[in-house]
């Protein structure tokens, strides 16, 4: 009954997912983290906190199998948290590959328990080995003589920090203790002298309280009974009573399992965010671009009547100012910091790195920069492909670098910065760089340019040929370091979200790709030019350069051939499309060239052509909105603005019109 | 459809809807012609910032003997409907009164009427001086 409740709702299975899935993600960072050998109990705390808080929801969803796992990766996690078990890299291996299980678990939640997981069980189990309850009782016997050792210098009232440590209470008798608590009670601790009848005291205990745990010489119970009274309870041997002053922290712990510190930095995460539904930012974001639409209506209407309202021009202002402060922080809601995306490459770059044989650090900085959530997204690929390269192609074997005098340890960074309104994301490594000799060879034997101009070209420019596409899918070409494959579909995608790609590279060096995004996507600026007196957007990233050809240049300038115009832009000849024409999927090339004509130069990856236009207006920031359904099939179209005056414009796809012009990407 | 209906013009038919798709009657709207999409879409529309695709429903339906294009039309928005349509409007010609079925008897639309018109219309009523024809939104938002 309870499952089918929980199960059908949708909204609490949600949030379930989403609270797990961060959490699998926190397990595999910090066994990443202890994979660089940075052993430290905190990092294992952490795990074993968030495999437990997958385990205790899960539960509540009777989701018997991912129950199954976490409890045994958890119970692993525990005898390394004790130190009866020493995590290796193998076990790091067999954990992180529960924790992918319990990710795909968790993703499929409903079937999750129709899966066999008996796998990872049985790996886990294997791990952990039978003596380890006597290791544990050992070390517990260990522990308790310390402190008997050390009982003259102990203070009378143990600390909460310590309690835990020196008790290892067992998650029952935490049960008891926090429920003990609850009702009141207060923890003690009694020494027992060999002198003193063992039987007697413990139905003395039970008559007045709870027995916790029994020690060899010691007990420790809980009871309603303040100090003095215990005393008087207990009668001679009162003086070995102690007061445990456990209690808040003891809570904590027992109730949450966690430490006093992490609860205090989680509770001030919990102030710090709330989670908010993607729709309704969505449409925070909508209204208030059309808040803006509106403000910009507002004061071009009031421009001629200010004079005639007294103080209007303070009141303008005011609401100018606040709509432009509420539109730029709306836009921040759906910032999210490049944590989300960098956190995927350590895991990548052990697995990489492993199956490579190579030796590789990898060091990530500025992950608190922040970058809205669809440009995120579409990084994924990208990245994942320059660092793969990186990887593959850069970083040579720890052999090959230390004969050339370099750290066999080799050096990947990824880094995000903010700069003049763009965020930059670099790539660096210190492998053997592009030699840039066999690149200007490459693009000369694979005739892509002529020798003589390959010659006059400079080293940024002749890295450059690397991004042209298939420039090496042609042929493995391992020896110039293989770079450039797929280098041109990065190139694309990140031009496809109007920013750009850099590379930096010196021989034996390394090599540094940068990409440069911008902050957003909703807002682009565009062109607005106009044809057959309707406005349409392009976006300015895809401009080259504008020009106008007056009725007496046009026989110089554009060439017709068979029928097709060709338009003649300092020497090189370049396609030139009729922007109606193409969207129209017509061709009546009727007076064509009366009067001036102007034509936008736009490029699209590597081709470059002119789009004759009527009017160009103006340039403007535009907001992007989603192109409807029902226009999807026309690929001239990227999506929807609504201009200044209130009319929707569309926002031209130049990609899509090159195609639709037979001019091949 | 048991309720109401409002009935419009398109040409010189009169179409019916249910009342309770319509989200509201607007006039005069100044709307973007599309170059290059089906012929049906009319263009697009600025309804205080949401973008709404008009369709013109004589050309979904096929209808016949229309008098091409004016500048500005009144409009019908309709309410969202999940999973069938979402933000449209149909471009009518003139909107007409909206009145109470269970008054009239519905019939089956003639066997002799192109299949291409006749899948889109409901049934057909005889009013007292016309023909009312209502349409079947789930068929048309479909065709869409």
């Amino acid at each position: 009954m309870k499952r089918g409740i929980a199960l059908n709702n949708h909204q609490f299975i949600n949030d379930f997912i989403q609270e797990a899935a961060g959490n699998l993600e926190k397990v595999e960072l910090c066994l990443l983290k202890l994979n660089d050998n940075i052993v430290d109990s905190n990092t294992i705390d952490e795990i074993f906190r968030a495999v437990h808080s997958i385990k205790g929801t899960a539960g509540f969803f009777d989701l018997k199998n991912i129950v199954e796992l976490a409890h045994k990766m958890e119970s692993l996690l525990n005898e390394v948290r004790h130190g009866t078990c020493i995590i290796d890299d193998y076990k790091i291996d067999i954990l992180l590959e529960c924790n992918d299980a319990l990710k795909h678990m968790v993703n499929n939640s409903t079937e999750s328990n129709e899966m066999n997981i008996e796998e990872y069980i049985d790996k886990l189990s294997s791990l952990l080995s039978g003596e380890n309850k006597k290791i544990e009782h050992k070390y517990e016997g260990k522990n308790q003589k310390e402190h008997k050792d050390n009982k003259t210098s102990q203070s009378k009232i143990i600390e909460g920090e310590s309690f835990q440590d020196r008790f290892k209470l067992q998650e029952d008798e935490k049960n008891i203790l926090s429920d003990a608590i609850k009702h009141g009670h207060k923890v003690y601790l009694l020494n027992l002298d060999h002198t003193v009848d063992r039987k007697n005291m413990l139905s003395k205990i039970k008559s007045v309280g709870k027995i916790l745990k029994e020690f060899e010489d010691e007990i420790l119970f809980t009871t309603v009974l303040d100090k003095g009274l215990v005393k008087i309870t207990f009668g001679n041997i009162s003086a070995n009573v102690e007061q445990c002053n456990i209690q808040k922290k003891v809570k904590t712990k027992a109730v949450n399992q966690k430490c006093k510190k992490v609860y205090r930095q989680e509770s001030k995460l919990i102030q710090d965010s709330i989670r908010v539904k993607l729709s309704l930012l969505n449409d925070l974001m909508n209204l208030a671009g059309e808040m803006v639409l509106a403000r910009n209506q507002l004061l071009r209407t009031m421009e001629n009547h200010k004079k005639f309202i007294p103080n209007i021009e303070n009141i303008l202002q005011n609401i100018d100012y606040n709509t432009t402060q509420i539109q730029e922080k709306i836009m921040l809601t759906r910032m999210q910091t490049v944590r989300t995306l960098f956190n995927k490459f350590p895991r990548f770059i052990r697995e990489v790195s492993k199956s490579s044989g190579k030796n590789i650090n990898l060091i990530m900085k500025g992950e608190d920069v922040e970058l809205d959530k669809s440009i995120l997204e579409a990084l994924e690929d990208p990245l994942t492909h320059l660092i793969r390269n990186s990887v593959d192609h850069g970083i040579e074997s720890s052999l090959d670098r230390e004969k050339i005098g370099k750290d066999p340890v080799g050096n990947i960074i990824i880094e995000a910065f903010n700069e003049s309104g763009y965020v930059y994301i670099r790539v660096k490594d210190d492998g053997k760089g592009i030699n840039l000799g066999k690149v200007k060879d490459k693009v000369i034997k694979k005739e892509i340019a002529s020798r003589e101009y390959m010659e006059s070209l400079d080293e940024k420019e002749i890295v450059k040929f690397i991004l042209k596409p298939g420039f090496t899918t042609a042929e493995k070409v391992t020896d110039i370091s293989g770079r450039g494959v797929g280098m041109d579909v990065v190139k694309f995608n990140i031009e496809k979200l109007g920013g750009t790609v850099e590379i930096d590279t010196e021989e034996n060096k390394g090599t540094v790709i940068t990409l440069v995004l911008p902050l957003t996507l909703a807002i682009m600026p565009s062109i607005i030019v106009e044809v057959k007196g309707q406005k349409y957007a392009l976006p300015r990233v895809n401009l080259q350069e504008m020009i106008r050809i007056r009725e007496n240049e046009w026989r110089e300038k554009i060439e017709n051939i068979s029928g097709y115009d060709i338009l003649n832009l300092r020497g090189k000849m370049l396609p030139l499309i009729y922007l109606w024409d193409i969207l129209n999927n017509s061709s009546d090339k009727v007076n064509k060239h009366e009067g001036i004509t102007r034509i936008l130069i736009v490029k699209i990856g590597i081709k470059i052509f002119g789009i004759v236009v009527d009017k160009v207006c103006d340039e403007e920031e535009i907001l992007v909105k989603p192109l409807p359904k029902y226009c999807l099939n026309n690929k001239c179209y990227a999506g929807v603005t609504i201009m200044g005056d209130g009319n929707v414009a569309m926002i031209l796809d130049v990609k899509g019109i090159a195609e639709r012009s037979n001019i091949e990407y | 459809m048991n309720e109401k209906v409002l009935t419009f013009y398109v040409g010189n038919n009169l179409f019916g809807i249910d009342i309770s798709c319509v989200k509201e009657i607007n006039r005069n709207v100044e709307f973007t012609y599309i170059p290059g999409v089906k012929k049906y879409i009319a263009g697009l529309l600025n309804l205080r910032g949401q973008i709404i695709t008009l369709f013109s429903i004589a050309n979904i339906i096929n209808l016949k003997n229309v008098n091409k294009k004016r500048e500005k039309n009144p409009c019908i928005i309709l309410k969202n409907k999940e999973g069938e349509y979402n933000k449209i409007g149909f471009l009518i010609d003139k909107p007409c009164d909206v009145i109470e079925l269970k008054k009239f008897s519905l019939q089956d639309l003639p066997e002799n009427i192109d299949e291409n018109f006749r899948k889109f219309i409901k049934a057909i009523v005889k009013l007292e001086k016309e023909t009312l024809l209502l349409l079947d939104m789930s068929k048309i938002a479909k065709y869409l």
